[in-house]
Order: C-alpha cells, then structure tokens, then sequence
C-alpha cells in the first residue's frame, strides 16, 4: 500500500493516512477485502507514532470503510456499504470545492464547467469501450 | 587595535592580566620591601657569604624559652629570607616561558596546552607569528631576568648559581616552543619531552658547569628555534598529525591483549578492562620502552659490536636510575589531565565506588607490571658488565636495599590513587592541586638543603619532626573516618569495598613497618620512619575520591 | 520502590538551574507518561540539554523535584542509570575503544542486554566491529551510540538533539529506532530536537521550552488543533504596526494579514471585524509554524 504523508501542510498525519486510504479505496486500488499493513508496519514505513497510524485506522473503522477481523487484521469493507458510497461521495466534493474555487478563479461559470465535464466525460469513455 | 603585533601583545596581556599583576607586585615586593626585611633580621644579602652570615646571626637560643611553633617561624623565616627572592624568580620566568608558548586549555579536547588555531585563519604569516613569539618571548624573558637580577638584592648561594644564567632561561624558552608546538598532536609525548626538559633543567649535577660549557646550550636553543619553526608551519597545515604510537606499534600492543571473555562476568570486570586498556596498557608499554630498550641497545653494543664492558660507575648510575623510571612515569601518569572519558564512564549504571576501585586496581597491575619489568632488567644487568658492589658503595646491606624498593613500589601505587581526587573532581582549579602540591615538595627538599648547612637549625628541626608527623598522621586518620562515612551514607561507597580496601591498607603498611621494625629497632629515627610509611599509603584521599568524582558526576 | 505502579516515567516539579546570572531552568515542571514518545522542542540555548543532564543525575537539581521511574538521579545513580538508555549530542564515546569493544564493554552493565539483537543492530548499522571510534565519521558515531543505547532495551530511550548534524539516513534509523521502541513493549521516549517535523511525525506528547520556561505542554494533537492559522482581510490597508488581541503572531502587510492564534480565535476574529475585517482563510499551521510564532511573541 502506497501511502505518502508530509509533515508541515497542516492536515493531521493520521488524517492525511485515512484520506489516502479512502482515496485508494475509492480509486480501485485497494479492492474490499484487501488487506491493510499491520499498524507497526505502516508506522515503520511512514516513519510515524504507531498511535497515529492506529488513530487513522479508528478513523477509518467509524466511518465503515475498514473494518477489524476477530483481532488478526484490519481489512477493506464492502464497496455496497452505505457508509462507504457516502465517504466517496465526500471525496469528490473536496475535489469539487477545488475544482469550482480555481474555476472562479478562471473567470469561467458553473454552468460552463458542467459542459467540460460532460465533454470530458464522452470523450474518456469510447476509449473505455474498445 | 592597528597592526597584528599590537593585536597579539593585547591577546597576551588579556589572558594573563591577573598573572601579570602578581608577578609585577612579587617583583616590586622583594624590590622594595625585602631589603628592609632583611635589615630587621641583620641580614645583609649582597655579602659574598650571605648564608654563613645569617647562619651565625641567627642562632636560636637553644633553651626551652621557644616553642615549637615558634621555632618552626623561625626556621621558616629564615627560609624565606634566603630562598624568597629566587624562588619567585624562577617561578616567575616559567610563567613567563610558559606564556609565550601561546598555549592555553582547550575544553573539548581537554588539551592542557593547545595552541589556538583560529589564528591561522587571520590573514598573519606563519613567519610572522613564529618571529614575533620568538623575539618577543626572548626579550620578555631576558628583560625580566635582567630586571630580577638587578632591582632586587639576592644572597648569593651555590646551588642557585645556575638560574643566574641568563642564556639558560633563554633556552629553557626556545626549547619549549619548540616541543610545544612541534609535538602538539602527541599531548603524552609532548608532556613527557617537557617533563624531561624541566628535570634536566633544574636536576641536573653541577649545572652550571653544564651551562657554561658551549657544547650544550647553544645547540639546544638552536633546536627549540627549529623545531618551534618547523611545528608551527606543520600545525598550520594540518601535517604530523595522523601518525600514531598505536599505529606504529600495533604489533606490540598485540601482546597487550589475553584472551578477552566472550562477556564480562561484571561491571567490575569491565571497568577494570576499561582502564587497562585507557592506561595501564600504554603506561606499561613506555615503562618498557624506556627500561628493556636501553639495556637491550647496550646490551647489542657489548656484544654485537665487541666493546667492553659497561663502566663501574654508569653501571651504578643505570642500576640507580632504573627504579625510578617506573616511579616517575606513574607520577606524569596520574598528573596529566586526559580524562576524556569521564562522561562516558559516569552515565554507566555503577556507583563512584565501583570506578574508583577499579582503578585502584588497574594502578596496582600496572605497578606490578611495570616493577616486574625493571627487576627482571635489574637482575639481567650482570650482563652488560661487572655490577658494582654495592654494599660499600651504599653502605647497605641486601634486606635494606630490599625494603627500599619495596618502598618504591608503595610510592609507585600510591601516585595514582591520590591524585584521584583531584583529577577527578571537574573543577579546573582542584585539579591543579597535584601540581601544585608536587612544585611544594621541590620547595621542601630545598628547603631541606640549605637547612641542612646550619647545625643548629637542623637539630631543631629534627626534633620538631615526630610532633609534626604525629599530628599528621592523626589528622590523616580524622579525615579518613570524616570521608569515609560520608561516602558510606551517600551510597557512593559499598562497605564491601571500603572494608576490602581498608584490609589492603593494613597489609600494605604492615608489610614495610614490621621489616623496619625487626631490622631498625634500635635505631632513633625508628618511631619517625613508621609514621611516614602510614603518612604515604593513602588512606584519606581514597574516601574523598568518591565525593570529588560525585561533584562532577552530579554538577 | 515499585516502579510498575508509577505512571509516569518521569516525572519534573518546579525546577531551577542556575549557570552564574544566566537562569537556564526556570520553574520548569513536565510529566512524561509511559510507553509514549515525548518531544521537547526549543530553541538552542533554551535549556533543553540542561534539562535532560538533570534527568541523568549530571546536574544536581538546585531547587524543585526530579524523579526517573520513582528515583532520584542524584541519590540513586544505578536504579535510574540502569534503566535508562541515553545518545547525547556530543561525540563522547571513548575514542580508542573498538566497536566491538564498546558493545562487550557496555553489555557487562546491563543485564538485559540481548547480544543477538545488538549483533542485528550492528550489521544493520553497517559497523565495522574492528574498526576504532575515532575514525568514524559522525553519522557512524552516532549509530554506534544509538546501538548501545537500544541494545538492551531500556524503559526509557534518552535522547537529547539525536539528528543534529546528521545525514538522511542516519535521520531515518533514529527515528526508526524510536518508533521500534514505542511500537515494542510500550516503552517510553524522551527527545529533544529543533527538527520540528521529526517531532510532528513521532511524539505523542510536546513541550515547548523557550529562555527556560515551558510555555507548551500537552499531547500533540491537541497542540495542534488549538492553534489556528487565520487569513484576514481588510478593507483598507492597515499600517505595519497593526495588533489584534488574541494573535501568537502576524504577519502580512495592506489588506492581507496572516495570524497564528492559541485558542483565543474567537477573540481574534471579533476584533478584526471591529476593526473592518474578516476572515478569509482558515487552517491548522504546521508545528513549525507555531513554534516561530511562540518564538515571535516570546521576544517581545
């Protein structure tokens, strides 16, 4: 499991480990049933308290995307899981916040950038049929 | 500030301001006030025969009327009087020698005498710097030469003669320049070679005859201005260093390691490794060096190249020597101040007790050692040519020789563990106290011999000396309780220890009063002799040791 | 004295040092609790060193209370030496001392030295066993000090400045080690650093020592979330010498200013809009952040 964390940017460490974590989930690559390193292990890979690693995974579990197997392990719940479409959802609209911040930015309006994404949308998708 | 010369004068004036200032008032003191002391005493200095005049002025009345305080003033006095003036003088052209070396304490090589090497990041040539300690260093000494020499009123006594030479004081500066900053990279070496400069300088017979002669001091001054030349480029440049005894001798330190243990049974095993390996190894190893190398070399050159055999008298001198080669190693030893690995003996888990025993112990090996050594050197010098008899020669027969080296070897022992409590104790004045207490005996024995040309002086003296020793040695034992249990209370010391060392103590001193007893019991200065061999075996010192190391372990 | 039953590893109630007219230690109390990491942040010279020789016994606390495990260090050197493991910031090993030396040496003091784990460290550390302390380089000397301090496992991991002046990857095993200790049998960490991100990453608990004084104490989450980073604006430029109450510090300059604030944000902000503001921007500030900002005010 790849997971970077940086200290100095403000976020919480063990926000930034379940943020990822979610966004790995979220993204395919970590599927349900998968499972996460051992809290030491991510500890010494990251080179953070385990306290922290073990407070990102706490996190994690309250809001269902991980859950804790009879104490061997911690694993990757259910994409069907309510909670779980309801953290994904979440991560789309911090990306959305960005995406609408720096299209104000731009001088360009929501109505216009509904067309790029359902321009983009179209033109990703062909290539996913072949 | 406006040119590098005034720069460094200011430096030397900085650093030794408060120095300066007490020499200059000792100088203006015997200047101006000692002649009027003398005129009280009637004692006129300039007389050719100074001392044999006080000697007749000064006779004490040898009634009961005076105390034995009173007469101890006296004797005092009359020392002062006589030895005042050249004693401040001498010590007073050491500092002034030693001041010029430009040298001073470094705190994070614990260098006693490092010579500050920022100085070679300013803009001054290397020429420069050398010409003006040179020239500088000579005029300061020849002026206050002079000016001692001049101003104030000296007696004139034989065995001073030779500090009245002034090229002598001279290349006494030159030459310590030279090692100083030359061996700057090999503190031991360079302590070692100053050592030996110092003990020539004031040690050697008929010293002036030594110091007039051409063929001695020039080329030795011409040396020092070598070598302080070529050390101080070398130091500039970073050369010389890297090249170490150890290295070289790898070989032979090799002997210096048994069969280690896979593990130390204890902590007292190893710290008693620890400091086998800090000292006694390397101490040891020099004792050698200076002992078995020679005799080996005249060995070779008896029979190698076919001379003859030794002479009766160098072979006396040698046999004399030897002994004190291993006192007088120990002795440098426990004075120099490299204790570096202090801080990392005392964030070990063990008690000041456990570090002081073991070195207690580590100084005994090596006493052992390095004894072993020299007799077995001794007893092979039958070798080198016909060993000289020495019961006429000494007018001493074979049990006192023996129980004189068995004396050496107690002084051998004790030089280490005494000064323990000084150099342990992190406080940079304390640790001095050695030195200090070392230059005092040089005094004392001087003292001693001008005491010894007056008759009547020496017998009052000699009758003042059981007194003395007696208060010592029960002051010696008053302070031995007062640490001891002081020790004990605070846990610094296991009673385990203090009772083993206190069963040694008894040993030891039993082991050379009951032969003198046995031998000399008929003879007067019995009573006194076995104080002084319970005066030497430290008792004192030994539970102050871990109340000293305490200061700097808990600062 | 049962050290199982004490909470806390150690333990400093009101303690001064004086060094001549310089007070280095002023009235400073701290707990450390078990089997967590606590860092001490602080500027050079603002008594971290100090602080940390008082808990080796090395200074002699002059007036307040120093207890490690329940001990004194000053009265009881052994039981508190014997469980502590410590890497101090200067090259103090013995320099003509062998690495293997130096292991065989130190393991005869501590009873639970585990050879074959100082044999892993070792390797791991890329020691030379023949080779002699003082041709180490400075990252190996401390590697070398680190592995005598975790070879035989100590309560407490004692380290004062680990990464000062050292390479990444020396930087790395330390922290590796410190974690390694915590991650283990819960035992307990002590360090002192100015590398505030290390500390970010690896405490558990913070202090902040400034001229002597602790002026933050307290778990490190918590630290953090009570300090606020605050983008202001006006709606006219303000002069230079602008102050709102509430603030650490701030900095910024025209109608921008940026504020770091310590729980008193809502005081900020309210007088901010008194004064024709408001807030723009809000986050947490990196440990960095807030330590400049606590510098910032302590010099005023």
């Amino acid at each position: 499991m790849q997971v970077h964390v940086s200290t100095g940017d403000g976020v919480p460490i063990y926000l930034q480990i379940a943020n990822q974590v979610k966004y790995l989930v979220a993204s395919g690559r970590l599927a349900p049933g998968d499972e996460l390193p051992p809290i030491r292990v991510l500890a010494h890979q990251l080179l953070v308290n385990p306290n922290t690693v073990a407070r990102a995974y706490l996190e994690l579990e309250r809001e269902g995307v991980v859950h804790k197997r009879h104490g061997s392990g911690t694993y990757v719940s259910d994409v069907g899981s309510p909670l779980a479409r309801k953290e994904r959802l979440k991560i789309l609209s911090e990306r959305v916040d960005a995406l609408l911040a720096e299209a104000r930015n731009l001088n360009v309006e929501p109505l216009e950038l509904l067309k790029v994404i359902k321009e983009r949308s179209q033109s990703i998708q062909p290539k996913e049929n072949k | 500030m406006h040119t590098p010369a005034v720069a460094l004068a200011w430096e030397l004036w900085r650093r030794h301001r408060k120095r300066l200032m007490i020499m200059a008032g000792l100088f203006l003191g015997f200047a101006l006030v000692y002649p009027k002391l003398c005129a009280l005493a009637g004692f006129n200095p300039d007389s050719p025969d100074a001392l044999g005049e006080i000697l007749k002025k000064s006779t004490i009345r040898s009634n009961a009327a005076l105390s034995s305080f009173q007469i101890a003033v006296h004797i005092l006095y009359f020392l002062f009087l006589v030895c005042g003036p050249i004693g401040t003088m001498f010590l007073t052209l050491l500092c002034v020698a030693w001041m010029f070396t430009f040298t001073a304490p470094d705190e994070k090589t614990k260098d006693p005498m490092a010579f500050p090497t920022r100085l070679f990041t300013l803009p001054v040539s290397t020429p420069f710097l050398f010409w003006w300690l040179v020239l500088a260093g000579q005029a300061a000494v020849v002026a206050v030469f002079w000016s001692w020499v001049s101003f104030v009123r000296q007696p004139h006594l034989e065995i001073f003669a030779a500090y009245h030479y002034c090229f002598g004081w001279m290349t006494l500066l030159a030459l310590g320049q030279g090692i100083v900053w030359a061996l700057a990279s090999w503190p031991l070496t360079r302590m070692f070679f100053l050592s030996a400069v110092f003990v020539g300088f004031t040690f050697s017979p008929a010293r002036s005859d030594i110091f007039e002669s051409p063929y001695v001091l020039p080329p030795l001054f011409v040396m020092g201005i070598a070598l302080a030349r070529a050390g101080l480029q070398k130091m500039r440049h970073g050369q010389w260093q890297g090249w170490d005894w150890e290295r070289a001798l790898s070989r032979v330190t090799v002997l210096g390691e048994w069969r280690r243990p896979e593990r130390f049974s204890s902590p007292a095993q190893a710290q008693l490794w620890f400091e086998w390996r800090r000292f006694v190894r390397a101490l040891c190893l020099m004792v050698a060096a200076v002992t078995v190398l020679p005799f080996l070399i005249q060995l070779a050159v008896r029979f190698v190249f076919g001379l003859g055999p030794v002479q009766d008298d160098t072979m006396f001198g040698l046999c004399l020597e030897l002994p004190c080669a291993a006192l007088l190693l120990h002795g440098c030893f426990s004075i120099s101040p490299t204790r570096n690995d202090l801080p990392f003996v005392m964030i070990r888990p063990q008690t000041n007790g456990q570090i002081m025993m073991a070195s207690l112990r580590a100084s005994a090996i090596s006493t052992v050692l390095s004894w072993g050594l020299v007799l077995g050197v001794l007893c092979a010098m039958p070798l080198l040519g016909h060993f000289p008899d020495f019961e006429k020669t000494l007018g001493m027969e074979l049990h006192c020789r023996t129980l004189i080296v068995m004396g050496l070897i107690l002084l051998t022992w004790r030089v280490i563990p005494i000064n323990l409590c000084f150099v342990w104790s992190g406080k940079r004045n304390f640790s001095q106290v050695p030195v200090l207490l070392g230059m005092v005996i040089y005094a004392g024995i001087f003292a001693l011999a001008i005491l010894s040309k007056n008759a009547e002086y020496w017998d009052a003296f000699w009758r003042l000396v059981p007194g003395l020793l007696s208060c010592w040695v029960v002051l010696k034992f008053l302070l031995a309780f007062l640490t001891f249990r002081i020790s004990l209370k605070r846990g610094l010391l296991a009673s385990s220890s203090m009772l083993a060392y206190l069963a040694v103590w008894a040993l030891l001193v039993a082991a050379l009063v009951i032969p003198t007893v046995i031998l000399f019991h008929d003879k007067p200065w019995l009573f006194a002799t076995c104080l002084v061999i319970i005066l030497l075996t430290p008792l004192a010192r030994i539970g102050f040791a871990p109340i000293t190391l305490a200061w700097n372990r808990h600062a | 004295m049962n050290t199982s039953a004490e909470p806390n590893a150690v333990e400093i109630t009101g303690l001064n040092r004086k060094f001549g007219p310089k007070l280095a230690l002023n009235h400073v109390s701290l707990q450390v609790k078990r089997g967590r990491v606590f860092g001490l942040v602080g500027a050079n010279g603002a008594g971290k060193t100090t602080l940390i020789k008082h808990l080796l016994g090395r200074l002699k606390a002059e007036s307040g209370l120093v207890r490690v495990f329940g001990f004194d260090p000053v009265a009881d050197p052994v039981a508190v030496l014997s469980r502590i493991g410590y890497l101090s910031e200067n090259l103090d090993l013995p320099a003509w001392m062998r690495v293997d030396e130096l292991l065989r040496y130190t393991a005869a003091f501590y009873p639970k030295w585990d050879t074959d784990y100082a044999e892993d460290l070792r390797r791991q550390f890329g020691l030379d066993p023949r080779a002699k302390i003082k041709t180490l380089s400075r990252g190996e000397h401390a590697k070398a000090g680190l592995l005598i301090a975790l070879a035989y496992r100590p309560e407490l991991l004692l380290l004062d400045e680990p990464s000062s002046g050292l390479d990444p990857m020396v930087r790395r095993d330390i922290l590796e080690a410190i974690i390694r200790t915590v991650a283990d049998e819960g035992r307990t960490v002590f360090f002192s650093s100015h590398l505030l991100e290390e500390v970010e990453r690896v405490a558990d608990d913070l202090a902040m020592m400034f001229n002597g004084k602790v002026v933050l104490a307290g778990p490190l989450d918590d630290v953090k979330e009570s300090h606020h980073r605050l983008v202001f604006r006006f709606d006219s430029p303000q002069a230079s010498t602008l102050k709102v109450p509430g603030v650490l510090s701030l900095t910024g300059g025209g109608q921008e200013w940026t504020a770091i604030c310590n729980g008193k944000r809502d005081e900020a902000v309210a007088a901010v809009a008194r004064a024709g503001g408001r807030v723009v921007a809000e986050d947490s500030p990196s440990l960095d952040e807030i330590f400049v900002a606590w510098a910032g005010a302590k010099t005023e």
